[in-house]
Order: structure tokens, then sequence, then C-alpha cells
């Protein structure tokens, strides 16, 4: 499956989806002026995806310094997906990236570890430059 | 088929759709029923969760916002502060004292009185900067517990001081001038020889839409007239005129 690559703006992340290597990324702020139609097409490409893996390790990273509340919605909708593609007979290893010192960030990020538990969550702090 | 505008809540708009299309079933199976309202259940309790998680998460945001806007506040205010006032006599500087007088000279008129202190720089050679300092200081306090109209003090150079008075005639600001200088002659500044600090003054006025150049020049050349008919003392720029 050919990779999805987005070039970030100033207004939305980096994404490079490389499903060829089982290994997805997101990085940089979100808040996009239309952040469900930025993510709709994403999120259809990575459902595409994941319907085709079957025992498959998925790596994820997600490195967002920022992102706005309706990026929060669309990145639930991103995280359903890969909680059940576990249930479907996958593994799914997400790197959650944030500045130490960001407590929000990190909030969110154990959160995301309750609710969808069957993703195997890591907590990874980064030293702010 | 093409595709409508994305909505962020297009999951949540069909699981209605759908639970409203089974609703209109007049005399449907029980089962229908049943499993349209397990799919709604299930959409509902996801779209509480994440309501639930994103009002926490802007509540989180809104509180840190609200921090650095009140931080933003007092920096901006600090800022404000060290940019309008000298650092050691806490008075206004050169620039923010031009800036209220040609405030006050665009509406009113104004009274400037000039003073310089006396002898500043054989005090400084002898006893040192830091005690020059202390006199800088000393002189200031002199002039704010005089002052009880309103009106600015700045310290516009080295030993030289402003002190601007809106709305006060050539009179008044003389006798304000006069307690001035009165309150540093009197002041025991604990010299090391326990000599006494004294200063001359100068006093010019102003009607409204005059310029701040004319004001301290005038006041300016009868603080310099005060130096040298005898120092300690206040002299007006209109005396000065007249003579």
């Amino acid at each position: 499956m050919e990779t999805l690559y987005i070039a970030a703006t100033p207004s939305s992340p980096e994404v490079n989806f490389d499903f060829g290597q089982h290994q997805l990324s997101i990085r940089g702020e979100s808040y996009p002026e239309n952040a469900a139609a930025f993510y709709g097409d994403i999120i259809k490409r990575l459902r595409e995806y994941l319907a085709n893996c079957t025992k498959t390790r998925i790596n994820v990273d997600i490195s967002l310094a920022y992102f706005n509340s309706s990026s929060t919605k669309m990145l639930f909708n991103i995280f359903e997906a890969l909680n059940s593609a576990v249930d479907a007979g996958n593994e799914v290893i997400l790197n959650w990236y944030h500045y130490e010192e960001d407590d929000t960030i990190l909030e969110f990020g154990q959160e995301l570890h309750v609710d969808f538990p069957e993703i195997s969550f890591f907590d990874r702090p980064v030293k702010t430059a | 088929m093409s595709q409508p505008n994305p909505d962020l809540f297009d999951q949540e708009n069909c699981a209605l759709l759908a639970a409203q299309a089974v609703y209109n079933i007049e005399a449907g199976a029980a089962d229908t029923y049943r499993t349209a309202l397990g799919e709604l259940i299930s959409c509902y309790d996801q779209l509480l969760r994440q309501t639930r998680r994103l009002v926490r998460r802007s509540d989180r945001q809104e509180f840190e916002m609200n921090q650095l806007n009140h931080r933003l506040a007092d920096l901006a205010n600090e800022l404000e502060y060290r940019a309008t006032h000298d650092s050691l006599s806490g008075a206004l500087n050169r620039a923010a004292v031009i800036e209220r007088a040609q405030h006050f000279l665009a509406r009113s008129d104004m009274a400037m009185i000039v003073l310089d202190i006396d002898h500043f720089k054989q005090v400084n050679d002898s006893f040192g900067h830091p005690v020059g300092d202390t006199i800088i200081c000393g002189v200031v306090d002199c002039l704010q517990r005089t002052l009880q109209t309103p009106g600015e003090i700045g310290r516009v150079g080295g030993e030289e001081f402003t002190v601007i008075l809106p709305q006060q005639n050539y009179l008044q600001a003389q006798q304000i001038a006069e307690h001035m200088r009165a309150a540093i002659a009197e002041r025991d500044f604990a010299l090391p020889d326990a000599s006494r600090i004294t200063a001359s003054f100068g006093v010019s006025w102003m009607p409204a839409g005059a310029d701040f150049g004319t004001a301290y020049s005038e006041a300016d050349e009868a603080m310099y007239e005060a130096k040298r008919s005898g120092r300690n003392r206040v002299i007006r720029a209109d005396q000065l005129l007249r003579a």
C-alpha cells in the first residue's frame, strides 16, 4: 500500500504513514482550519490499511506539541480505529511524545491509555531544546 | 457519489439518522428496535467519553492560558515601568518626563521646576559613587514627600531633576520649589564629613499649547541663574526676563 505523506504547514502536522513498513507518524502542531476535512481522508486511508492487516505489529509515533479541540475529536477516531485493529488480531505500539514539562499533553496521553487499553502505550517525554 | 462537507460529528450524525429511521418504523419487530438501540448506546457511550476528555483537556488549557495571561500582564507592566523610570531613584526617566509634559501641555497650562544638586561632582569625587547614589535617592525622596499636588518627578540627567506641575500658577510652583529646596537643605544625608546637600532651582510656567522645549529651557536658564547667584535658591524664569 502506498505511503501517505502530507507535509507540515504552520497549522497542520506532518503526516507520514508508511503502510509498507507499518510505521505511522504524526508530528507538529495541529489546528487546521477544518480538522474534519484534514483528518477525514487520513482516517479513511488508515481504515483501509488496517482492514488488510492481520497479525501485524504496527508502530505509531505521535508527537504533537499542540492540538486544538477539533483535532482532538479527530484523533479520537484514529485511536478508535487502532484499538479495533488490535481486537482484530494486530499489535499496536503507540509512542506518545510530549515535552517533559507539558503536563496537559502528558495527562491526555495517560487518558488515552485508559480509554484505549488494547493499544500498547509508551509515554515518551522529550527535553525542551 | 460526491463527498459532502466533512464534519467533526459525521459519525454521530450517521448514528442519529439510523436511529431516527428505525424509530419511524411503526410496527417493527422487537429485535429491530433493540439492535438500533444497542448501536445508539454504543455511539452515545463513545460520545460521552470523548466529551468528558475534551472538556477536561480544554479546562486544563484554559487554566494554563489564564495563568500565562496573568504572567504576561505582569511582565508588560514591569516592562512599561522599566521603560519609563530611572532604575536608581524610581523617578520618571527623561523620555517619560518629556512625554508626560507634552501630554499635560496639550490640555492645560503647566509649571515646571528644574533643579540641580549643588557641587554634586565634588561630593561624588570625595566620597565615591555609592554615596552619590544615596544622595540622588535622598533628593528624590525629598521631592516626593514635598509634592502634595498632582505632578510628576523625573530624573533628566545625572544630578538634574524635573518636576512638572499641571494647572499650577507661577506663585504656587515657586512655593512648591521653595518647600523642596528647604526639604533638601534640612535633610541629613549622613555624609562622612557631616556636610549638607543643597540644590538650585529654576521655575517656568507655560500656557496650554506651549512646547516642552520652551518650558524646559526657561526653567533651566532660571536654574543656572540660581547657581550663579549663590546656589541653594529658587529663581523664576519671569523674574529672570525682567531683570
